[in-house]
């Protein structure tokens, strides 16, 4: 019978594997951390392998251990995205762990690790290396029958992203004209968005479709990119699908009120005066009186109008709308709070012209947390969007001129991103992607972010860049 | 997914592809009429797996087009239905559902699970929701399909210019002279991190409804010199109906407590307040009390604290409904609960509360007599003592009980017609009640009561009570008269059941420890009568114990 894999041995392997690499890439295999690191390991693995074979297998976005899908768990999804990233880059499907697998194999496997990374064909030369390990084999990514090309993948995400931006506005109108909404539609398209969410390829797409600015359509775009930023954040904490896909919704609709500030006061064109700011500060009580009376009481409209109400009362309750009994927020607002707060922040919109480069943003915010924004959840954005996040206009220690186009999961690197070239280092126009990871032969990176610019004041349409 | 040229297709495989459609349609009715647990169900979900399995097995792969009115299986029609209602095909066409394939690692959950979405009633259950919806949450591994999303929306973000040359030429003059970016931002995220993002996501798993409530309060607040107040208010009593329907009887009890501390802000206006108070006759009424009824007729499990908190909130209006619901649900699940509800608004009222008693149900009329034995105020006794003649014996043993309950000096006066009694047990309970108060009154009613010239006929345990409940008053009247009972004698008719009696007087002067009445205790200590003569001995045991 074959042995069933608990909760806890998965959150072990998961955990622990990814520490044995990191180690190695900064000590030497026999060093003393590294074999402290591998006895770990082997604590954890000789019982799973003890009367089987043990495969950790990576299909897609997802590992499986033995053939049973390993839940993305908070507790483990950073060591597991860090796991995922180096299967990917040596092209490695699966790694067998047979009965028996010593310190010998492991030290093996973790040579062969490090040393197939920047090899041309990592992952025949990862395989080579452990032909003559006994108790450990790999094979190759397993193609997935539905696989879809990028081209595919990026007309996708574009038409999640459109259908989103629509339906917003649909709803917003729908309920200028007091009629009600049909979340049917929503629901189907933020469904679609949780499922590229959960694929980090096309995730790093939809940031890059989440770096859209709309001026005169604002609000439409807005929801939908905090929507987008606040599932990805929900993602990375490990919320279940049915869950984000509850958190998307919430995110998409948490301006609703807006629509009851009139249009004078949105797009005047002159500083706003104290009222016309009472009026702003009353949309988050719009919104939720709005969900309510459209909606009633039902287990939808309460998250929906939980959001809302809250997304702008920060968690010391210093924001709006004052209160007459303190409240802690719920984990969606805070998490729509970062989303909606750094939306705003790199935007420039009729009432706050100036928008800031996203870098500048995350450090406003990273000031700011503990008071306004949930400190933990920050950090976890941060992680996440790194501290050049994508669609920063960056100029390199070269000279040349980049956008950022995909982050760096591992923790570590969360500087050192994937840059879109749009000049090389003589300011001449080019198109070319570089990974600022690299190393040269002496083991110093190729390039690093020296300088940074506001891409709004240059006009630069991100998403066509970066998608 | 595949796309099958116009071959030959045997017609076996065809014939198999109907027959497990036919078996679809027919799981799906019992799936649909029986809970899970019930066998119909279970059988009908085993058959459907087998056949399944079977097909599965054999073709690996059950690939199926959907049509508006048909499903089609490698170009040949498998289904077809007209109708509007009845009609898989267009269940699933209707959302948009052009695919639908079940692999050969198909499971019976998952299959299970597809039925039930087949069964789902949109209108009623889930009128957010479509087919697409209720399998993108159930996450099926076995069961593919392909949605055509052209309705969701053909409108698409118009394309915009990247960045024109000239911008970048100054972007590229701009970032020569920027100064160093310098980012310091530390977000290593350790294990306390960790533990409370876990925490959040467990909190965010419980119930909404009482952040919901905070929420709406704060609207009402804010609201409260706007036309939206009525709105909110309305919200409000709709979020306490769906509290009620859930059970959930604290985030009720939240609600009117909130309630009741907003009327007493002075910040709301007197009209505001009125309709504050409006909520009263809303959870007093009838259509209320009824959803009050359905829940404890539903859930075996209501926390009784949280529902006696909200019960407290009531008032004696809606005492009627309650009776009516003990009235009409006798066998109700937690019907200790109305009986506590009844306790504590039938205390408002005892008049409201006392119509009851002239039900003609006899378990209402008792119900209603224990509810006010548990309230037991003295107005209750001029009630209770009218049904202390009440055709059920089981009333009227009940009432003497709730009678005894009242701990008034007026209590013997309303149960001394209940000493004759026709049941000896009601009379016995009359006894033990009235024995209770010890008072000169009620122990003159009790020797009247035993000096009744056939109450030697009654049953001797009835006698032995009776006389041990006298014993409670060892004064000199009791004594005097037990005396006197002992040394009554009768020679003729009836006198075994006189001697019984004597027996009883005889027992209790030993209770007593009557030292003066040893004289009289060895004379009929050598009674030929045995029950006599063994209660005299007893009693002198006693009496001359040290």
């Amino acid at each position: 019978m074959k042995k069933l894999i608990t909760d806890k041995e998965v959150s072990d392997l998961i955990n622990n594997l990814p520490v044995v690499i990191r180690t190695a890439q900064i000590h030497d295999v026999n060093n003393i951390a590294v074999t402290n690191a591998i006895d770990k390991l082997l604590i954890v693995l000789n019982p799973l392998t003890a009367s089987e074979k043990l495969t950790l297998e990576l299909v897609g976005e997802i590992f499986y251990l033995n053939e049973n899908r390993v839940r993305y768990s908070m507790e483990y999804s950073f060591n597991f995205d860090f796991l995922a990233e180096e299967f990917r880059k040596r092209e490695l499907g699966s790694v067998v762990f047979e009965n028996n697998v010593n310190e010998d194999d492991i030290k093996a496997l973790t040579s062969a690790f490090i040393t197939s990374e920047s090899s041309e064909t990592p992952f025949q030369e990862l395989s080579k290396a452990l032909e003559s390990v006994p108790h450990i084999q790999v094979k190759t990514a397993r193609k997935i029958k539905e696989d879809i090309t990028e081209f595919e993948k990026k007309k996708m995400i574009k038409k999640s992203y459109s259908a989103a931006v629509s339906i917003t506005q649909g709803v917003l109108n729908n309920i200028k004209s007091n009629e009600g909404i049909n979340l049917k539609k929503s629901k189907r398209v933020i469904e679609a968005i949780v499922d590229q969410i959960v694929e980090e390829e096309s995730k790093s797409m939809l940031m890059g479709m989440a770096t859209i600015k709309d001026y005169d359509e604002y609000t439409h775009y807005h929801s939908v990119n905090v929507s987008i930023l606040a599932m990805a954040i929900g993602h990375k904490i490990g919320l279940p699908r049915k869950v984000l896909a509850e958190l998307g919704l919430a995110a998409l609709f948490h301006d609703l009120g807006k629509v009851k500030i009139p249009i004078e006061v949105l797009n005047k064109p002159t500083k706003l005066s104290d009222e016309d700011w009472q009026l702003i500060r009353q949309h988050p009580l719009w919104s939720a009186i709005t969900i309510f009376k459209i909606r009633g009481i039902d287990e939808s409209s309460m998250n929906l109008a939980i959001s809302a109400f809250e997304h702008h009362l920060n968690i010391d309750n210093s924001g709006y709308p004052k209160l007459k009994t303190r409240m802690t927020l719920d984990l969606f607002s805070k998490i729509i709070s970062i989303a909606d707060v750094y939306d705003a922040l790199t935007s420039s919109r009729v009432y706050s012209r100036i928008s800031r480069p996203p870098e500048k943003a995350l450090s406003i915010m990273y000031e700011d947390s503990g008071k306004k924004l949930d400190h933990r959840l920050l950090k976890v954005f941060i992680q996440m969007v790194g501290v050049y996040p994508v669609g920063c206009l960056v100029m390199l220690n070269t000279n040349e001129l980049g956008l950022v186009f995909e982050n760096n999961p591992d923790p570590a690197l969360i500087d050192r991103p994937k840059v879109r070239l749009i000049t090389d280092s003589t300011g001449a126009r080019v198109e070319d992607f570089v990974n600022l990871t690299e190393k040269d032969e002496n083991g110093n990176y190729k390039r690093s972010i020296a300088k940074t610019l506001d891409p709004n004041q240059y006009g630069i349409n991100l998403a066509e860049y970066l998608l | 997914m595949d796309n099958f040229p116009k071959t030959e297709i045997p017609a076996e495989e065809i014939g198999s592809v109907r027959d497990l459609i036919q078996e679809i349609l027919k799981a799906k009715k019992q799936i649909r009429m029986y809970p899970s647990s019930n066998p119909v169900y279970i059988k009908a979900s085993g058959t459907l797996y087998d056949r399944f399995k079977k097909f599965l097995s054999l073709y690996n792969k059950l690939l199926l087009k959907i049509h508006q009115h048909e499903i089609v299986y490698k170009n040949e029609q498998v289904y077809y239905s007209p109708e509007k209602g009845d009609n898989i095909a267009l269940f699933l066409f209707k959302d948009g559902i052009t695919e639908l394939a079940f692999l050969s690692t198909l499971t019976q959950q998952e299959l299970e699970d597809f039925i039930n979405v087949l069964n789902t009633d949109f209108e009623k259950d889930v009128p957010d929701d479509d087919v697409v919806t209720l399998f993108w949450e159930r996450d099926f591994k076995h069961i593919k399909y392909v949605v055509d999303e052209k309705f969701l929306c053909e409108w698409e973000i118009p394309k915009r210019e990247k960045m024109p040359d000239k911008a970048i030429k100054t972007a590229y003059i701009d970032a020569l002279k920027a100064e160093k970016t310098q980012v310091k931002i530390s977000v290593d995220i350790d294990v306390t991190d960790l533990q409370y993002l876990v925490r959040e996501i467990e909190q965010q798993a419980q119930p909404k409804i009482g952040k919901v409530i905070t929420i709406l309060f704060e609207l009402l607040y804010h609201t409260r010199e706007s036309p939206e107040f009525t709105e909110i208010f309305k919200t409000i009593e709709n979020t306490i109906d769906h509290c009620i329907t859930k059970g959930d009887f604290k985030n009720a009890s939240y609600i009117l407590d909130m309630i009741k501390s907003a009327t007493g802000d002075k910040s709301y206006k007197d009209e505001r307040i009125k309709v504050l108070n409006t909520i009263y006759t809303a959870i007093n009424s009838e259509a209320f009390v009824e959803k009050i009824g359905a829940v404890l007729d539903r859930e075996t499990v209501i926390e009784e604290d949280e529902f006696i908190k909200f019960i407290k909130h009531l008032d004696a209006s809606s005492i009627p409904f309650f009776m009516h619901l003990m009235g009409e649900k006798q066998d109700i699940k937690n019907k200790h609960l109305i009986i506590e509800t009844l306790k504590i608004i039938g205390s408002l009222d005892i008049k409201a509360l006392a119509n009851g008693l002239h039900d003609s149900r006899w378990y209402v009329v008792i119900n209603t007599v224990i509810i006010m034995g548990m309230i037991a105020t003295q107005d209750c006794i001029k009630y209770l003592s009218e049904i202390i003649t009440h055709p059920d014996q089981r009333v009227r043993r009940e009432a003497v009980k709730a009678i005894g309950n009242i701990k008034s000096p007026d209590t013997p006066r309303y149960l001394k017609d209940a000493l004759n009694d026709s049941v000896q047990s009601i009379r016995l309970a009359v006894a033990r009640v009235v024995g209770s108060i010890k008072t000169e009154g009620t122990k003159k009613i009790l020797l009247a009561e035993l000096s009744k010239k056939d109450f030697y006929t009654r049953d001797f345990t009835e006698k032995k009570e009776f006389y041990e409940i006298i014993a409670r008053w060892h004064d000199e009247d009791v004594k005097d008269f037990l005396i006197k009972t002992l040394n009554k004698k009768r020679f003729f008719f009836g006198r075994a059941k006189h001697d019984e009696t004597r027996a009883c007087a005889a027992h209790v002067l030993g209770i007593i420890n009557a030292k003066g009445a040893v004289q009289y205790l060895e004379k009929t200590s050598k009674s030929k009568d045995r029950l006599l003569r063994e209660s005299s001995l007893s009693a002198l045991r006693r009496l001359k114990s040290p």
